[in-house]
Formats: C-alpha cells, structure tokens, sequence
C-alpha cells in the first residue's frame, strides 16, 4: 500500500469516526441563527465552568505554565457559577485584524505562549544579490549563500536542500537557465515554521546550449589511436526539459537535446526512466511518463549523456489530482 | 461574479450566515482538530474554540473570501499545541463528567497509528497533511490555510511523506 493509500485510509477511518459521534451542538438539529449565537454562548459558560473544574485536575500544570490570564471580558458572564469562578482563558489568539478580505491574515494562536518559540527562521540571501546577471557558460552554476538560523533547513527551488553550517550558513551550487531565474529558498525550523525569501537573477549566455569540454574515461583528451568509436574530444552534451509539469493522466514530460551522435541518453528518476539515442546529427529527444508520481509532488529527474557520463538534473511536478 | 452583482457593482457583501456557515463546516473542523490533537476528548472543545472566535467576530469574518479557512488556521494552530491540547482534554473531561457526554468515537489500528505518526512529524507538516488528506484539499487550498506560498506547501508534504513512508516501512518492517 503506497503512502498515499494508507493516508487515505487513515482519512476515511477518522471521517467515519467523527461521522458518527454525537456532536453536542448538532443533536438537536439544525437551530436558528440566534439559537446558535445562544447555544455558543452557553457553551462558553459552560467551558469556564468546566474550566474551574479542570483548574482542580491540572493544578500544578497550570501553575507553570506562564501565558494563562484571568480575563473579566469572557462571555456572558451573568452564570453566577461563571461569575463567581477564577476564569482561565486560553488566549486563543484568534486574529482581530486582517490586512485583507481574500487573504486573512491570521497571529498565530500560539504567540502567547512563551514555552513555544513561534518565531520563524530568519533567514539572508547574501549573495548574489536580487537581480544580478551572468554571463557565460563559467557563470551558470552559482554558488548562492546565506544565513539562517542554526539547526534549520534551507531548501531552494522547492526541492534541493542546501548545505547548512553549524554556525548558521548555508550554500548552495544552482544552474541558472538562460534568462530570469526566479529562485525561493526557504527555511524551515525544527518547529516546521519556514520564512520564504525569492530573488531573480539573470543568466545571458555565450551559447543557446551548454557545451563542454570532456574527457572520455580512460582516452587520452585528444589522444588518437582510440576505438573506432570514441566521440571527439569535443563532446557537445545539452539538455532541456519541455515542461517540467503535468496535469495529464499519466502525467509525462518530454526532454531534448544535444550529444554525440550515436550516444545512449538516459532519464531517470524515482516514478519513471526511459532511454533514447542521439541521431546521426546529434539531435535528440524522448518523451517519459511518470505513472506513479503522487499528486503535488516535485521530484528530481537526472538526464544522463552515457558516452561523456555528463549528466543534467531537473525538477517534474505532478499536477494531476486525480 | 453573478449577474445580480455584476449589475450593481456597488452592493456590499453581506457576511455568510453564520448558522448555516456552523452546520456545514462544524464536522469536518472537529475532525481536523482530532487528527491534529489525537485527542478524541479534546478535538470537540478545541473545534468550539474556533467557532466561537468566528461567531465573535462574524461581521468581519463572515465577509472572507474563505472563513472556513480562517477556523481551520485557527483550530490547526490551536491543536498542534500541547499546552492547549491538554488544558481542553480536561475542561473536557470535567465537562463528560458533570454532563455525561460521550467523547468521539475511537479511529481504529492502523489508521489510529498513522495519525500518531502524523502528529509527531514537525506541525506545519502534520497540518499539511491533515488538510491535504483527511479533507481532501488541492495544494492551493492547503497553501492558503496555512498562510504560506504552494512551493512551501508542497515542500512540508513532500517531507511529511517521505518521513511518514520510512516510518511505515520500519513499522510494516516490524510486523513480519
């Protein structure tokens, strides 16, 4: 059973569960506007009551743990039980002021609570800064680095992790497409909070493709006197995905490019690998599906030049629900 | 845009009526909450907690795009916190006691196991997943709830699922 079943699974069990408890405010069906404002209400007394009652059970626990108020403004505090118990309120933090009606901000209910620390990671992008540019086929891999708070991940692009120091700093080698390369790193504490920083740089090179230099394993750069069939010495080697995402079932991408001619081009990664020879012009290109990629997720995919052992890697996202 | 709002651009939106807003959103809140809580005591009084937030401040929160995501931000926040998951389970418990009211019913091996598992992963990641799979939510969805950017949402699930199959495979592992 794939992890995506057993969650389902689990959804379904728990669903059902709660399907069939008895709910309190929903037994006696479906009230009024004003009778679930009266309901709530009384519900809320009924919770300070039971609050009080509770206070007992978790004495020493409450005791200790800072962040609680007594607060004279919880409702409908005509209940003389109500009236004449201490109230403990949770500062339920529930948001009093939203920037915006489409996009509710919401504080973290949690904030007042200085056993948890609620802070998200900071996190700097210190090089290279938001909208450099680079030129050349040299300045395509960019090391970008940065700070962050110790013990946090940094994950850029949304799928490489990046390496990160003991002392807080982080690096990371991206290749940069031709154009703007708009770029996320996020961090990610051991609490799960993330601060997302993006910047965009910009890549102008010598070259449509990448073109390298390689030496040929075991041959002599240059060298004559090889097999029949060693490549050149110059061995042109590029490739690009199409892209990059799929809302098809099944989903697929399809990837082209450059190589020896004659030369086995392989794709790989986790949900699906297929292979493909460059032509007698050196062209190349192979569509692959990925049947069991899971819905939502970006995976890597490694193109493969056999002959040169160059190799190219790119994300795919399944976007297919269904 | 409906054509009643399209021919008089300037009506002002009336907030959803908050009974009818409680009647469809109240179960699946409470099963968020015990997904996220594990607390089959709890997960009505933290789901109540919400409401009464919401009902609160219905003038504004009624007039959300999306107030069911408001109460799920809310109630996730709310679950996920030890402190507040414990002081509900025992207003909750004086509350069974005093009225005899009957906590939720329990999930059931293994499903019950896999939720433990999802609660001990880091909280944004159990939210996520929580919100993707037990109410089905596309990653947009999930990504609006918890205030933070698709690439971000996806990369909490990614991690969470790739931590929950390893956790699996140890306990599947174990089984044998």
């Amino acid at each position: 059973m794939t992890i995506d079943e057993r969650a389902r699974q689990a959804a379904r069990d728990l669903n059902q569960a709660v399907a069939q408890a008895d709910l309190m405010l929903l037994e006696a069906g479906v009230p009024g506007e004003r009778e679930v404002a009266q309901r709530v209400n009384r519900r809320s007394r009924s919770l300070v009551f039971a609050g009080g009652f509770a206070v007992v059970l978790l004495v020493v626990a409450i005791a200790l743990v800072p962040g609680r108020v007594y607060s004279p403004d919880a409702p409908e505090t005509n209940d003389p039980v109500a009236n004449s118990t201490p109230i403990l309120t949770p500062d339920d933090g529930t948001p009093d002021s939203t920037p915006s009606d489409t996009a509710p901000a919401v504080d973290d209910p949690d904030t007042t609570d200085p056993t948890i620390d609620l802070s998200a990671p900071e996190l700097t992008i210190s090089f290279p800064e938001d909208g450099a540019v680079f030129e050349g086929a040299d300045d395509r891999a960019i090391t970008f680095r940065g700070t962050v708070d110790p013990g946090s991940e940094v994950i850029a692009a949304g799928l490489y992790n990046a390496t990160v120091n003991p002392n807080g700093t982080w690096f990371i080698s991206l290749i940069i497409g031709p154009g703007d390369n708009v770029t996320s790193f996020v961090a990610v504490d051991e609490d799960g909070l993330e601060t997302e920083k993006t910047i965009t740089v910009t890549y102008i090179p010598d070259q449509p493709e990448v073109t390298s230099t390689t030496e040929v394993p075991g041959e002599e750069p240059g060298g004559d006197g090889g097999p029949a069939d060693t490549p050149d010495a110059d061995v042109t080697f590029s490739a690009s995905a199409i892209y990059k995402e799929s809302a098809e079932s099944p989903p697929f991408d399809v990837y082209e490019g450059t190589a020896t001619p004659g030369a086995t081009i392989s794709v790989t990664s986790e949900y699906g690998n297929d292979t493909t020879v460059a032509d007698e012009d050196g062209q190349w290109r192979i569509r692959v599906v990925f049947n069991e990629a899971p819905p939502g997720e970006t995976f890597l995919v490694t193109v493969r030049d056999e002959l040169t052992e160059r190799e190219l890697k790119f994300g795919f996202t399944n976007l297919n629900e269904s | 845009m409906n054509k009643a709002q399209s021919d008089h651009p300037e009506v002002v939106t009336l907030p959803e009526d908050f009974d009818a807003f409680y009647q469809r959103e109240f179960r699946s809140v409470v099963a968020l909450a015990y997904a996220l809580s594990g607390s089959r005591i709890a997960a009505e009084d933290l789901a109540q907690e919400a409401f009464i937030a919401a009902h609160q401040q219905w003038d504004r929160v009624g007039r959300y795009e999306a107030p069911g995501a408001w109460v799920r931000r809310v109630v996730s926040n709310k679950s996920v916190s030890l402190f507040r998951k414990r002081t509900s389970e025992a207003k909750a418990l004086a509350r069974v006691a005093l009225r005899r009211q009957s906590p939720l019913p329990e999930v059931g091996e293994p499903s019950d196991e896999f939720w433990g598992m999802v609660r001990d992963l880091p909280r944004r990641q159990s939210q996520a997943v929580a919100l993707h799979y037990l109410e089905d939510r596309p990653i947009a969805e999930v990504a609006q709830i918890l205030e933070c950017s698709e690439s971000t949402a996806k990369v909490h699930l990614h991690k969470a699922r790739k931590t929950l199959a390893k956790r699996l495979e140890n306990v599947d592992r174990d089984l044998i």
